[in-house]
């Protein structure tokens, strides 16, 4: 949830990016430790652009959480200065402490980052969009294949007459056989329901058993069962009304990703840094 | 009264449509409209599903400032299966810890605190008038990467300490402006929020994977003692705004608003609040709050909004307390040493008081039953986390994290020691027998009572009431069919008698990834017109089987059971007397987390240099007492701080898992 402070200055923000492009591009010198890794060396390029911004927005400046951050660090250093809020403020500043302190980077560093994350509201999607989306990345939102069995159980309770029941069970007539809480004579849901019901066995018997036939005794935990699996739905992918929401929540969050990406490239080419390797 | 699913008209319907075949033909639509019956797994005999019905986020202003980042996306996501990261941050915003819980849940209701929910949006709106309030830049300074925790603590103390100040004297804090205009329209954008968030994770297709329900936590608490309830709207059709403890600050206000609001608005709006920790309001819960005497109104209204109650949860059971006339010997699991909730913070030992258990309260509403006056009291069953760090369903307590909220917070520094305070636990979980897995069928069973609660484990429990069932109905596959046709299942309540005595038929299923079951108790409570009782029945398993733990390595000992049934008649049933009924089911013992941590982390008490041996040496954590055996307790202040733990309440290494039904009821 953005606060409107930040959407502004972010739109801002991300306009600008695409219009300092154009402009002749800007020079950074960035300190590394000898022997850094690219990966480092590249974190911190990226880092300093990010703080190089937002010290030409004068977020250093206007920011709230760094004004109320040097300040109480300047009522710790003089505790008995009788100069306000605002006076302390440019204390702070003119010491050099709203370039170095690692709150006010931090802070600074995030403000950054949600703005480059920040969606217009003029991007928020149409139904036309939306299904796009969808069809680019069905497998997001496809539901679990469903199957229908039905199921008989004889209970491990039965104890030595187990075996000799379940060689002798008719399936040929309907046969309850013993009750089993929650998995009833007639099962239909995916068949990671029955995995995390009963085991692992009767789960991976409903994805390959044939239909119509039946298959057992499949031995659980419980006992042995018997099931017949009269209907096997694939997994698919629901339409764009059923899940509607669902669709605008995943195409926000791809959004926010590609514009950054956009905009943190648009920042990189508007700079020439300078990599100074110090020990 | 009877319930018949069987014979009804709709069922006729629905087996007609998902006879076995004809799903064969032509595949039913994928149905878009939320309506009862739009599911695949459409079942008239109901089937379980499992949820949490207490989830914070970053949105709680307790979660908020302990470090939870982790969004109401992220907490159905993890619901869901996904993995998430928990607090502490590194200064890069990655978290150092992962969580993901071992198998999805079917539902969730993101329960934030609604104080100050719109209250700290306006803080973090720097355009905001209240942006330089006071309050507010200790707010944000409080959320810096240095923040001093004490700071923080001193911080959280002085807003929060605004739920626990009188209902009379409640109020929004001075930056909300004029009326609270500011907070309660910057409160309107974020229930929305909470509205879309709900609605986008809810599976409206004919999988129907996943469902989740509106709501927020009412957070009252005057001078600390607890009267949370967490508020469930059924579908997206709500108030304008949650109605928290600073807009109505007494429970019968916060109904005759949702009542106004929601019921009686015509939009289809429905809910139900479930109160939960009734053990730390010192024993004040099941009255009413300011003093007045129950009258038959103001009972008929809370039986109205609150069939349900949290039996167990992070912060402790309320089933009953150890040491009366109406406990028994397994009501020492998981109660917390606390009164209240500062006490509980603070870390204050004192002793619960009685009248804030459940069993109690059953009796006190059978005392009413009695006089022929309206019962308030015959909540039905439900069990939650009270997660504050997103992680609903979180109950594993081989992989517990901490849950935050009144426990550690870990917002600093990674856990080196236990991941939260000793006394506290994973806590439970919700199941529903509902014909199907959508808002229509789980509200419908949360209303009607037919839940139960776990400690975490999933076993299934079905508990039906009925004058004659067949004495061979636990050999029988038809047995929920005849349990509805000839009877009421868990919730409901009985007719009147056409026998000598109820008989309940009770069925229960490990759960395929927990303990072996021990036994099924039947609790019977009774009100004889002078004095209130309970009896404690085994009806199967063995309490003997002599299954335990070892302890050095969590290795269960001993068999159990796969399932267990029983057909159980009371034996001493007088029709005169009004009279509840409730299974609890129990496993074999299994370790709890504090020494499931400690046995995996190899503790060393002979030379604890890490923080885990400090812990798990100490001896209230139960795995050490030996060093205490010197220690005397007549006066714990004056003994130096590692002997005083010897004197701390202590707890049991192991526990034994369980489910508590609804009750049925019997009414003369």
């Amino acid at each position: 949830m953005l606060v409107r402070s930040l959407a502004i200055g972010a739109a801002v923000f991300a306009l600008r990016v695409g219009l300092r492009s154009e402009d002749s591009p800007r020079s950074l010198r960035v300190a590394v430790a000898t022997g850094a890794s690219r990966q480092q060396i590249e974190a911190q390029i990226n880092e300093a652009i990010l703080l190089e911004e937002a010290r030409r927005y004068g977020w250093d400046h206007s920011d709230p959480v760094v004004f109320t951050h040097l300040v109480r660090n300047m009522r710790f250093l003089e505790p008995n200065s009788p100069a306000n809020d605002r006076e302390l403020f440019e204390q702070a500043v003119d010491l050099g402490l709203h370039g170095r302190d690692p709150v006010v980077r931090d802070r600074l560093l995030y403000r950054a980052n949600r703005a480059l994350l920040s969606v217009p509201k003029a991007a928020e999607p149409s139904d036309v969009e939306l299904g796009v989306h969808l069809q680019r990345h069905r497998s997001r939102f496809v539901r679990a294949p469903i199957v229908t069995l039905r199921h008989v159980y004889l209970s491990r309770e039965r104890g030595k007459d187990l075996r000799r029941d379940a060689t002798t069970l008719d399936l040929s007539a309907p046969a309850p056989g013993d009750p089993l809480p929650g998995l009833g004579l007639r099962f239909v849901g995916s068949s990671d329901t029955l995995r995390h019901r009963v085991g692992d066995a009767l789960g991976d018997a409903a994805d390959t058993a044939p239909l119509h036939e039946w298959q057992g005794p499949i031995a659980s935990a419980f006992g042995l069962h018997f099931l017949r699996v009269e209907h096997r739905r694939e997994g698919r992918v629901p339409a764009l009304s059923s899940i509607r929401e669902e669709v605008r929540a995943d195409y926000l969050r791809e959004l926010r990703q590609r514009l950054h990406r956009q905009r943190f490239a648009a920042l990189r080419r508007a700079y020439t840094v300078h990599v100074e390797h110090r020990p | 009264m009877r319930r018949s699913p069987i014979g009804s008209p709709l069922w006729i319907a629905f087996a007609l449509v998902f006879a076995p075949g004809c799903p064969g033909e032509d595949d039913p639509p994928l149905v878009e409209a939320d309506r009862f019956g739009r599911c695949a797994s459409f079942d008239p005999l109901r089937q379980v599903f499992w949820g949490d019905l207490h989830v914070h986020t970053e949105l709680s202003f307790d979660a908020n400032t302990q470090g939870t980042r982790t969004t109401m996306a992220d907490a159905y996501a993890f619901a869901r299966g996904q993995p998430i990261g928990l607090q502490p941050y590194e200064p890069s915003g990655e978290p150092s810890r992962m969580a993901q819980i071992d198998r999805p849940l079917d539902f969730v209701l993101v329960s934030d605190h609604a104080e100050f929910l719109s209250t700290l949006a306006l803080c973090r709106d720097l355009s905001s008038a209240a942006a330089g309030d006071a309050d507010c830049v200790a707010y944000r300074n409080a959320l810096e990467l240095d923040a001093d925790p004490l700071d923080v603590g001193r911080f959280f103390n002085r807003i929060n300490g605004r739920l626990i100040a009188e209902p009379t004297q409640v109020s929004y804090p001075a930056l909300c402006g004029p009326g609270d205009s500011n907070c309660l329209l910057a409160g309107v954008d974020v229930w929305s929020d909470v509205l879309r968030a709900a609605d986008a994770a809810y599976d409206r297709t004919d999988s129907c994977q996943f469902t989740t329900f509106p709501g927020y936590e009412w957070t009252g608490g005057p001078a600390a003692r607890n009267l949370h309830r967490n508020v469930l709207f059924k579908n997206a059709s709500v108030p304008a705004a949650p109605i928290g403890y600073l807009d109505e600050p007494f429970p019968e206000g916060l109904w005759r608003r949702l009542d106004q609001e929601c019921l009686s608005a015509g939009t289809g709006c429905d809910v139900l609040t479930i109160p939960h920790n009734s053990n730390l309001s010192e024993g004040i819960f099941f009255d009413r709050l300011g003093g007045a005497p129950i009258d038959d109104d103001y009972a008929a209204e809370r039986a109205k909004f609150e069939p349900l109650i949290e039996i167990y949860q992070h912060k402790g059971a309320s089933e009953c307390l150890p040491g009366d006339s109406i406990s028994d010997e397994l009501c020492g699991f998981e109660i917390l040493p606390f009164a209240n909730l500062a006490a509980t913070n603070l870390e204050v030992f004192g002793s619960p008081a009685p009248r804030g258990f459940l069993r109690s309260a059953y009796g006190e509403g059978l005392a009413r039953d009695v006089r022929g006056e309206v019962n308030p009291f015959k909540h039905g069953v439900v069990a939650a986390t009270d997660t504050h760090v997103s992680a609903a369903g979180f109950v594993n307590e081989a992989s517990f994290l901490g849950h935050g909220g009144a426990g550690q917070a870990n917002r600093f520094t990674a856990p080196e020691g236990f991941p939260d305070i000793e006394y506290l636990s994973p806590g439970g979980l919700t199941a529903v027998w509902a014909e199907e897995n959508a808002r229509e069928a789980v509200f419908a069973a949360l209303k009607r009572k037919e839940t139960f609660g776990t400690s975490g484990p999933r076993m299934v429990v079905r508990l039906f009431g009925g004058w004659d069932y067949p004495d061979d109905l636990c050999g029988r596959g038809d047995l929920p069919t005849i349990g509805y046709r000839d009877g009421v299942p868990m919730g409901g309540d009985l007719g009147p008698a056409t026998s000598n005595a109820p008989e309940l038929v009770v069925a229960a299923r490990r759960d395929i990834a927990g303990a072996p079951l021990q036994r099924i108790q039947i609790v019977k409570g009774w009100h004889d017109g002078t004095d209130y009782r309970v009896e404690v029945f085994d009806v199967a398993g063995d309490r003997g089987n002599a299954a335990d733990v070892d302890l050095a390595t969590c290795a269960p000992r001993g068999t159990g059971a796969a399932n267990l049934c029983a057909v159980w008649r009371d034996p001493s049933f007088d029709a005169a007397h009004p009279t509840y009924y409730y299974a609890r089911v129990l496993e074999n013992p299994t370790c709890r987390w504090t020494t499931q941590q400690c046995v995996r982390t190899g503790y060393d008490c002979d030379q604890p240099t890490r923080p885990i041996d400090q812990d798990c040496c100490d001896p209230v954590v139960g795995l050490d007492r030996r060093r205490c055996a010197a220690v005397d307790c007549a006066d714990p202040d004056l003994l130096p701080a590692p002997d005083a733990r010897c004197c701390a309440p202590p707890l049991e290494p192991t526990i034994q898992e369980r489910a508590w039904t609804s009750p049925i009821w019997y009414r003369p």
